[in-house]
């Protein structure tokens, strides 16, 4: 934010309907509306946008001025008396919307929208439910995979051109356009979708004409619940919605927060729910024996480790009550490191994603300060030079990894320890074959906390559903130590 | 894929084209009409050539081509015809001229000939309603059309 943008705006008086409003200086019209909890239909205007005026729902009369006209398209005025709720306006809305509709294949048992879908939502208030169609509908193409697992059905597009104004405005890659004209006028790709941030698409189109490969068919969106919460892909922090219900976590969403990530997410981001619910999540702890790992009475790793030098590796992925609790509990070991993804990327991509994939290093740094420990890399590659068969060696792994070489290295380096135990929210057993004990602890959407981004900022993360063995954090595993 | 340059001489074109307007952009049509002269369509090569002549993303010029009729994404031939079926023209016979042109010559509309000689398509109002029926050969307008006499200009062509 610049120093300007910064400075406490004039604040503008105005009339919607019969609610007074009152709001800065330069906000849209129909923005100042909608930010007020006034329910206004549209399609094309989106505050991430810029400013289109093609869908023609949002029209207002002005009194004073001569013609409806789109209230997207204009800003707050002094004093001005706007209304959407008289005859004219009614009717306008009603018949725009039925051109909206008149080439809609009307597939919404079929379609991936249903249930959050702008056409429904609005034809429920503003249809003229008989259909005055005596001309054929134009056919579009459907179902075409257009790229970064985006699909396009062309015949359910409205037009409102807002995954155009996406990527030309927010990733300027340019990928996407409307061809033809009239009836036959269509959204089309040039080659296919090549951006970081595809997804917000599917989020951003009004109806069911982009859906995502990733979701499409899993789940009828009134069947879940969504969780807010932190993204953990990387040290930007976005806020993030989880829908998840009692079979699984499905989908992320970004929240819109003004300071971390406004409107948008990355595509990376829109991966971190794909462990929480997978079928092998850990219920309790596991010994590895006979090429595999079983289930384990804890005092069996008690009895393993009671002789033996304790040493831990932690991930830069908890949450800053984590690492407190953690402290706090193992204060009497001294030998604890700290685990840093490598950087992975361009160091900033100028949208939000970040080279920096560890979600919550400021608060690790902060906590390892706090205690006294070193989180630096030298101090943890000297800890895994100098492991012997004396160490029982508790490694926290990281929630998400990225650089999978630089992992495996990193795993293949801990094989000095006599007793090797990984503390996991996941099921990668192959990748935890060098281990001799595995622990589970709660995934980010198991626990209530907080992390620290880039910015220094506090963002929380949420407990929804459990999928897994969540009840026991790294900390109260320290039992095993008494 | 044969790449597309403008001959020396459109390169000039161009560059004087560009002088008209105070952004590039607002020279895409008459570029694009140049192109078409030199090249008889506008192919994929051509597109991504202006592209980046002009640093204008390719979805942007392809939306200007598909919207346009006078603009081809498909190859055309030698000579363009355009014949006028809209309300005068029709009223003096324009589609009955069009579609005896082609069954004449056992053409579809806008599909070239197999010789390469005529590209034959249906048009709306060319703006020469006074000399109606008529049409366009290679932006070259004929009017007072009877079938007879637009088959007999069409035969002459190269
Ligand atoms: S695909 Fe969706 S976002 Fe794009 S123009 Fe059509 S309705 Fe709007
Ligand atoms: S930019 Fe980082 S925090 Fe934001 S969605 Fe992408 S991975 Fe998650
Ligand atoms: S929202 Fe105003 S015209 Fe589309
Ligand atoms: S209708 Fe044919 S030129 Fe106008």
């Amino acid at each position: 934010m610049s120093e300007v943008e910064k400075l406490p705006k004039k604040m503008i008086k105005l009339k919607w309907n019969d609610k007074d409003l009152e709001v800065p200086e330069g906000t849209n019209l129909l923005g100042a509306a909608l930010n007020n909890g006034i329910k206004v239909a549209h399609y094309c205007y989106h505050p991430g946008l810029a400013v289109a005026g093609v869908c023609r729902m949002c029209m207002v009369e002005q009194q004073g001025v001569p013609r409806p006209f789109p209230a997207c398209n204009a800003v707050v005025a002094e004093g001005i008396q706007v209304r959407n709720d008289t005859k004219q306006i009614k009717d306008a809305v009603e018949w725009t919307l039925q051109f909206h509709l008149l080439n809609h294949p009307l597939d919404c048992p079929i379609c991936d929208q249903a249930g959050e879908c702008g056409l429904q939502d609005y034809y429920m208030k503003h249809g003229q439910y008989d259909s005055a169609m005596i001309d054929k509908k134009v056919h579009k193409k459907k179902v075409q995979d257009i790229g970064c697992d985006v699909v396009l059905d062309a015949e359910r597009c409205i037009l409102c051109a807002r995954c155009t104004r996406f990527v030309d405005d927010v990733t300027k890659t340019h990928e996407l356009g409307i061809v033809n004209r009239g009836d036959h006028a269509e959204i089309s790709v040039q080659k296919e979708l090549h951006n970081d941030y595809a997804q917000n698409l599917v989020d951003i189109c009004p109806v069911g004409a982009l859906t995502s490969k990733d979701f499409r068919f899993k789940q009828r969106v009134w069947f879940l619940e969504d969780v807010e919460s932190t993204c953990i892909g990387c040290e930007t922090g976005c806020s993030v919605k989880i829908s998840q219900n009692k079979s699984g976590a499905y989908r992320v969403r970004p929240i819109v927060d003004s300071e971390v990530n406004g409107f948008w997410m990355c595509d990376d981001g829109r991966k971190i729910y794909k462990h929480l619910s997978t079928p092998g999540r850990l219920v309790g702890p596991m010994v590895f024996k006979n090429s595999m790992f079983l289930p384990v009475a804890e005092s069996e790793i008690k009895e393993k480790i009671k002789s033996k030098n304790i040493k831990f590796i932690l991930s830069a992925g908890l949450s800053n009550e984590e690492y407190q609790s953690f402290f706090k509990e193992f204060k009497n070991i001294k030998n604890i490191t700290l685990y840093q993804l490598p950087k992975t990327g361009a160091e900033f991509d100028g949208i939000l994603k970040r080279a920096d994939k560890n979600c919550n290093l400021r608060g690790a740094q902060k906590a390892f300060k706090l205690a006294g420990a070193d989180s630096s890399e030298e101090a943890m590659k000297k800890m895994l030079d100098t492991l012997t068969s004396q160490d029982a060696l508790f490694v926290v792994m990281p929630e998400i990894v990225y650089d999978h070489d630089n992992y495996a290295s990193f795993l293949s380096k801990i094989k000095k320890a006599g007793l090797r135990v990984a503390l996991t929210t996941d099921d990668m057993r192959s990748e935890f074959s060098d281990f001799h004990f595995l622990l589970p602890v709660p995934t980010f959407l198991e626990k209530e906390g907080h992390i620290i981004n880039y910015q220094n900022k506090e963002r929380k993360l949420n407990k929804g559903r459990s999928y897994g063995a969540s009840d026991r954090n790294v900390g109260d595993w320290a039992h095993l130590f008494h | 894929m044969k790449k597309f340059e403008f001959n020396t001489a459109n390169k000039k074109k161009y560059q004087e084209l560009l002088t008209h307007y105070d952004d590039i952009q607002s020279a895409l049509m008459p570029v694009l009409h140049l192109a078409q002269e030199q090249h008889s369509w506008l192919s994929p090569e051509v597109v991504a050539h202006i592209s980046e002549l002009m640093g204008i993303p390719e979805i942007k010029i392809n939306e200007v081509i598909s919207f346009y009729d006078m603009f081809y994404d498909h190859p055309t031939a030698r000579n363009v015809v355009q014949v006028c079926t809209n309300i005068t023209c029709s009223m003096f016979g324009g589609r009955e001229i069009h579609k005896g042109i082609l069954d004449h010559f056992q053409l579809h509309n806008m599909r070239p000939s197999q010789d390469g000689k005529l590209y034959i398509q249906k048009m709306e109002c060319l703006g020469a309603c006074e000399m109606a029926p008529c049409m366009r050969i290679n932006n070259i307008y004929e009017g007072h059309l009877t079938l007879k006499t637009a088959v007999q200009k069409l035969e002459v062509l190269p």
